[in-house]
């Protein structure tokens, strides 16, 4: 994972730097520094820095093996779960989206104990409406329940 | 030396009014909690939280904020005594003899004078700002875009090198938050960068979802990898009735200059950009170690040994706010988000600040007074309360902090790209974090990002396209001078690792 980290970051520094040069000018009409100068600047030396480091995550990655952690299947799964949140929250709404996405965590991380879980996750989307909505009024979205508001 | 004292002491009035003092209980309030969580900062604290201080004045916000930061000092040194977990990475010097302290049936003197020595330092710290913030400013007045540019630019070094597993890595961090900061228009030309055609990148990244991501949901993703979710709760309970709870007149005898050595020593890591809390804290251990007649003791639960890391890290926190103050650059990736929401509310941190909102500087630093002396009470009188919320298991927290870091940086420009940068920056947060990169580096570059752009070109548009400005000007030749210095220094420490 350390390496193909490593090979992301290098990727992304290749993208960057690539679509920098090609939809930025370096110069400007005037020939004074123009907008793409300081990304062109900043892209050379992500190319330079994250191969370099590639190269040694690639070395260190021979020398101590590529063992996966059970754990990673937890942090995969957490991340599906928030990207469900963000998924869900246009549409749903705040109210039952978080009820939702705490319904499914502690469903998925808190076993056994249903009746705690559902009361915790009724308990806990109300008092996020009451918080951010009554007291904040911070607009959050309304989705399928925007009639009845 | 009058100016400063009736400075302060209006400063103090505006701290004391009824809605700030609320505001200052409920920020350290927060802070003693957000320390108490392994992993969880003060700069995650503050980020989650700035969307909810947009109602607020200004002075308010800010005391609310900084109250947090330097209340998670206090907060993180609870479970490094109680279960050897440090819950900030500036009490990790607290665990080496907080915790033996707490094992020999020592737990009571040991909170008690880490409440105290805390305190020493958050107050020395706050004297020492007064002294230079003022001083700071008044030099820095006369900096140009090249000065500027440099103490970005040592700042990230310093963050860079001091920070992370490698230099190569520290630097690639600032160099992804240059990267993300070069979105949105162009000041200079008003051209489009990277905003793929969207409107709601024309304004740039903004830097809240990004310091949310990279160090809330970063550090809880990090946290359920190490596997927090799965630990049962832990159940201590600690009582102030008990004559044992109390340290003895001989713990403060054999710390007296301990309190003033970890102060002076945090303060001055606090100062340096890039430095911060963290390595104030393990600085302050090594030098009273080395200064002590019977340093063997040490390790073993001697109070010397959490007095000093204690003092260090809360002098730390205040020294971090000169730079912030008085150079609009922080030192820190908690001070880096309290810049941004200093941005935030329409304020330029710099040299100017002290100058034009001279209330606000003020208050915030009577504030620091007052919220000090809040935490030693609140950390003595209800210790036995907030170690109550250790009975929580770390799964049952996981959906507040979750639910609060989206619904927040949704609340902020109601924008769903936003949360998406969130869990970007989440995921990006995690690998670095895992990897031994810096996230602090990134946000202090994407805070700092636009700033630095500006000044790099001002500065070769005044050198006609020369590099020689950074070195023809007395103050830009000292600053490259120190960068250099701080270059070859990490080189050469790396080649001799390497050697053995």
């Amino acid at each position: 994972m350390r390496f193909l980290f490593s090979m992301a970051l290098l990727a992304f520094s290749l993208s960057y730097t690539g679509y920098a040069l090609y939809s930025l000018d370096l110069l400007d009409r005037a020939d004074r520094l123009g907008p793409g100068f300081f990304p062109a600047i900043v892209g050379v030396l992500l190319i330079a820095t994250t191969a370099a480091n590639g190269i040694r995550e690639y070395r260190r990655q021979r020398e101590a093996g590529t063992a996966l952690d059970a754990l990673w299947r937890d942090v995969a799964e957490m991340t599906g779960l928030i990207a469900l949140f963000l998924v869900l929250l246009p549409y749903a709404g705040s109210l039952l989206t978080i009820f939702a996405f705490t319904g499914l965590y502690l469903y998925r991380f808190n076993r056994g104990r249903g009746w705690f879980n559902a009361v915790y996750a009724v308990a806990f989307s109300a008092a996020v409406y009451l918080l951010f909505e009554v007291v904040l009024q911070a607009g959050l979205p309304q989705g399928v329940l925007a009639p009845l508001y | 030396m009058e100016d400063l004292f009736a400075n302060l002491a209006s400063g103090l009035a505006l701290a004391l009014s009824l809605e700030n003092l609320v505001f200052l209980v409920v920020g350290v309030s927060v802070g003693m909690l957000v320390g108490l969580f392994p992993g969880f900062g003060p700069a995650a604290g503050i980020a989650i939280l700035i969307p909810m201080t947009l109602g607020l004045e200004p002075t308010t916000g800010i005391i609310l904020l900084a109250g947090i930061y330097y209340g998670a000092m206090y907060g993180g040194t609870i479970t490094s005594i109680l279960i050897n977990t440090p819950g900030e990475s500036a009490t990790v010097a607290s665990t080496l003899d907080g915790y033996p302290l707490a094992q020999a049936g020592r737990a009571g003197p040991a909170l008690v004078m880490q409440a105290v020595a805390s305190f020493v330092g958050g107050a020395v710290g706050v004297v020492l700002i007064c002294a230079f913030a003022p001083a700071l400013s008044s030099f820095a007045a006369s900096f140009g875009p090249s000065e500027y540019f440099l103490i970005v630019f040592l700042g990230l070094l310093l963050l860079a090198t001091l920070m992370g597993d490698s230099l190569l890595k520290g630097i690639i961090s600032a160099l992804l938050g240059f990267a993300i900061s070069t979105v949105g228009v162009d000041v200079i030309s008003g051209a489009q960068r990277f905003t793929f055609g969207s409107p709601e990148l024309i304004d740039g990244i903004y830097f809240v979802p990004v310091a949310i991501g990279l160090f809330g949901i970063g550090e809880l993703l990090n946290c359920i990898y190490t596997g927090e979710h799965k630990k049962p709760a832990k159940r201590i309970s600690v009582t102030i009735f008990s004559r044992a709870f109390w340290p003895r007149a001989g713990d403060f005898r054999i710390s007296r200059f301990t309190f003033a050595r970890g102060s002076l020593i945090g303060f001055i890591a606090g100062v340096l950009p890039g430095s911060g809390a963290t390595i104030g804290s393990i600085l302050a251990y090594s030098v009273e170690k080395r200064v002590a007649r019977d340093p063997g003791e040490f390790g073993k639960g001697d109070i010397r040994g959490l007095v000093a890391p204690e003092a260090a890290n809360n002098a730390a926190s205040a020294g971090a706010m000169v730079p912030l103050i008085s150079l609009g650059i922080p030192g820190s990736g908690a001070t880096a988000v309290l810049l941004g929401a200093l941005l935030m509310w329409g304020l330029q941190p710099g040299p100017m600040l002290i100058v034009d909102n001279p209330d606000f500087v003020w208050a915030l630093i009577g504030s620091m007074y007052l919220g000090n002396l809040m935490l030693v009470l609140m950390s003595v009188v209800a210790i036995p309360l907030f170690i109550k919320f250790l009975d929580v298991p770390y799964r049952l927290v996981v959906p507040v902090i979750v639910t609060l870091c989206i619904v927040g940086t949704f609340a902020l420009h109601s924008s769903m790209i936003e949360t998406w940068i969130l869990l970007a920056t989440g995921l990006l947060g995690f690998g670095m974090k895992r990897f031994g990169y810096s996230p602090a580096a990134t946000v202090l570059a994407v805070v700092l990002g636009g700033m630095a752009e500006n000044a790099f070109l001002q500065s070769l548009l005044i050198g006609d396209g020369s590099l020689r400005i950074f070195i023809t000007r007395p103050i830009s030749l000292a600053l490259t001078a120190v960068a250099a210095a701080i270059f070859v220094a990490a080189a050469v420490v790396r080649l001799r690792a390497l050697r053995r």
